[in-house]
């Protein structure tokens, strides 16, 4: 079942994180060019912010979209009917897709910070340290990265009429999100907010296709 | 107005045998509300295990909204839906699984090939007999390696429909499985669907426009006016209730008098026809008293029994013979 | 032997197989004794409800044409003796003022009715009593 599950969802998802990789690639390249040509005083430190950039950028953007897709791509071909009347009910295929968007997660994780290390290894100018320094905001980019999703997928699923549950995840995630992002001792503070989020947003996307109509 | 035709001896027996079969389908003063309009008003329906029930009505009537309370879909504003014994909302994956639906437009992952719907669909199930999908892929030769939305509307209804059998469902709910078909193709269909009847013990609801197709198909069905069940009954039994007394007259009348079991009337100069439920003798003195100077009493096919009883009366005909237009 | 049905017609589908059947049997295209096709084979090849079907044999074998033979099949019945040849006569004498009368309000003359009687007779399969 997971199994053809995943199977069908890396269709849609593939695209995107083709895109994605393909523009962090992009950008990593960017930055490393530009660091060779304009080596700063402190040359890690351009290399450090714009590899930072780049990977909050394309991992909240990756985020949005493949959760949007999730659900509209359903909708777009009639196919949420379909899916529900399998006996898991629509319990099971939410379960489903949200476990192939953690997959996904798991993934770019692993592919994104890949790609920075070897810009930061084509970086002649950067030393050891760096990697200290990088991967700082690159992991907290990647806990609060789920929340994202989570938002994304509540505002895109089919159920939720209303447009205060539509916007209302989508805006709220973005002030929490920050918050995140800048706490003094996030590794301990960040991974508790980003699982309380998530579960409550979890929580309220099954509420919602509990209690909301399908049709 | 139209009264309604219910098959007493089925709701009878529905009751009385309860301690027996569970019927499939059981609703209890099914009600859902879109905006202020009652879509769907206080259904009662019971399904017989084992019945091919037709649900047929005009656009609008709430067929559609009744199906997908039964499949859980919707939620019910008042009443309730009990499908194989459980509710319709919260129906276990036990009993899903004992469920098959096709949806109207045959909804499925058209970039999948058919072989790819199969292998999605597949692990799904606790129960699924490949012979039977092979069965209707080989019948019809379908190209399994060919993507769905490559194939025509007609092949698409049929993998549906494949699908729909591999689990070796209890109940099958087709919500208007040949909308969008040509002739040829609806044929088909039913073919396959008539496949499915001869294996006995599974009880098929379905939704149709078609109502040719749905008297070759159907021992039993269901008419929904304005979200209220009006008829309930084996196919031949609503046939039989309505009788076309085709009248000449003397002269045109300005509207026939109210009669009850007057189902509809129709007037073209001189000749007025008027359709009756279950036709008796009040019936016939109430023809005889308007002194017609001949009168025909015919039988309906299915099409022009449902036509007739869900349009109402439709009056006078808007001028096109001048003795109208004068009048 | 070839039966049609018209899904839009007045008389319902079953009482069209009837027909059809009587009709094969009356003019010989059908013997005593021959299997007809199993319900699920005919419902198949009409595309009908197999009850359809069902019904229609059932109703037949009421009357007498037909006969289940448990576990072979649906057969052409030999032709009915326990009617006695009065009561038969008497069925038949009311058919045929139905019949005649209608003759005489299409405007025919008691030759031409006895001369097409004779014609179309030769049509169909009689038993020699």
């Amino acid at each position: 079942m997971f199994n053809a599950m995943l199977r069908k969802e890396s269709i849609v998802v593939a695209g995107p994180l083709l895109a994605a990789v393909a523009a962090l690639s992009a950008m990593v390249i960017d930055a490393v060019y530009e660091s060779r040509r304009h080596p700063a005083p402190q040359g890690d430190w351009m290399l450090d912010e714009s590899l930072v950039y780049s990977f909050l950028i394309a991992s909240v953007l990756l985020a949005m979209t493949i959760s949007v897709l999730q659900c509209v791509t359903e909708e777009a071909q009639g196919t949420w009917r379909y899916a529900h009347s399998f006996p898991g009910g629509w319990r099971q295929i939410l379960k489903l897709k949200l476990a192939c968007g953690a997959v996904t997660w798991v993934v770019w994780s692993s592919v994104a910070i890949s790609i920075c290390l070897l810009g930061i290894g084509l970086d002649r100018g950067s030393e050891g340290e760096p990697l200290g320094k990088l991967f700082d905001p690159m992991l907290r980019t990647l806990v609060c990265v789920p929340i994202v999703y989570f938002g994304g997928y509540l505002t895109a699923l089919r159920p939720a009429r209303w447009y205060a549950t539509r916007l209302l995840p989508l805006l709220g995630v973005i002030p929490c999100w920050f918050l995140v992002l800048y706490l003094p001792n996030w590794w301990i503070v960040a991974p508790l907010v980003t699982v309380a989020f998530s579960a409550m947003l979890i929580g309220v996307i099954f509420h919602i296709a509990e209690t909301r109509d399908f049709a | 107005m139209a009264e309604s035709v219910v098959d007493q001896d089925a709701t009878r027996q529905a009751s009385g045998h309860q301690r027996e079969v569970v019927p499939p389908i059981v609703t209890d003063r099914l009600t859902k509300y879109y905006g202020g309009t009652r879509v769907v008003n206080g259904l009662n329906l019971t399904i017989k295990e084992g019945s091919v029930y037709a649900l047929l009505g005009r656009n609008g009537a709430g067929k559609s909204t009744t199906i997908k309370m039964l499949m859980g879909l919707v939620h019910p504003d008042f009443g309730s839906a009990t499908v194989l014994g459980e509710a319709a909302h919260q129906m276990s994956p036990e009993t899903r699984a004992q469920i098959s639906w096709v949806g109207e437009g045959h909804p499925l992952y058209k970039w999948m090939t058919i072989d790819g719907a199969i292998r999605f669909a597949k692990p799904f199930y606790p129960v699924w007999h490949d012979d039977l999908v092979e069965q209707v892929i080989d019948h019809f030769k379908l190209p399994r390696k060919r993507r769905l939305y490559r194939l025509s509307n007609g092949q698409r209804a049929q993998v549906s429909l494949a699908l729909a059998v591999a689990s070796d469902p209890k109940l099958l709910i087709l919500d208007d499985p040949t909308i969008g078909l040509d002739t040829v193709v609806r044929r088909d269909f039913l073919e396959s669907m008539i496949q499915i009847i001869q294996q006995k013990g599974r009880t098929i609801v379905f939704s149709s426009h078609i109502l040719s197709d749905v008297d070759r198909v159907a021992d039993h069905i269901g008419i929904m006016l304005d979200g209220v069940l009006r008829v309930d009954a084996p196919t031949e039994r609503f046939r039989d209730a309505l009788r076309k007394v085709v009248v000449e007259l003397s002269g045109p009348l300005p509207k026939p008098p109210e009669c009850p079991g007057l189902a509809s009337w129709h007037q073209n100069g001189n000749r007025l026809e008027l359709v009756f439920v279950d036709f008796g003798e009040t019936h016939q003195s109430y023809v005889d008293s308007l002194l017609p100077s001949s009168q025909d009493i015919l039988e309906l096919n299915l099409e022009d029994a449902f036509v007739e009883y869900t349009r109402g009366s439709r009056g006078v005909m808007p001028a096109f013979a001048k003795e109208v237009a004068r009048v | 032997m070839e039966i049609q049905i018209d899904a839009a017609s007045r008389q319902p589908i079953y009482r069209q197989v009837m027909v059809q059947i009587r009709e094969a049997v009356a003019r010989g295209r059908m013997q005593p004794g021959e299997r007809l096709p199993s319900v699920r084979e005919l419902s198949s090849r009409l595309v009908v409800n197999p009850n359809t079907v069902a019904r229609g044999y059932r109703e037949l074998e009421q009357e007498g044409l037909l006969n289940t033979r448990p576990g072979k099949g649906v057969f052409v019945a030999e032709p009915k003796t326990d009617l006695t040849k009065r009561s038969r006569m008497k069925r038949f004498q009311e058919l045929m003022d139905e019949f005649l009368t209608e003759a005489v309000h299409l405007g025919l003359t008691g030759d031409e009715v006895v001369s097409a009687v004779t014609t179309r007779a030769e049509g169909f399969e009689w038993q020699n009593r």
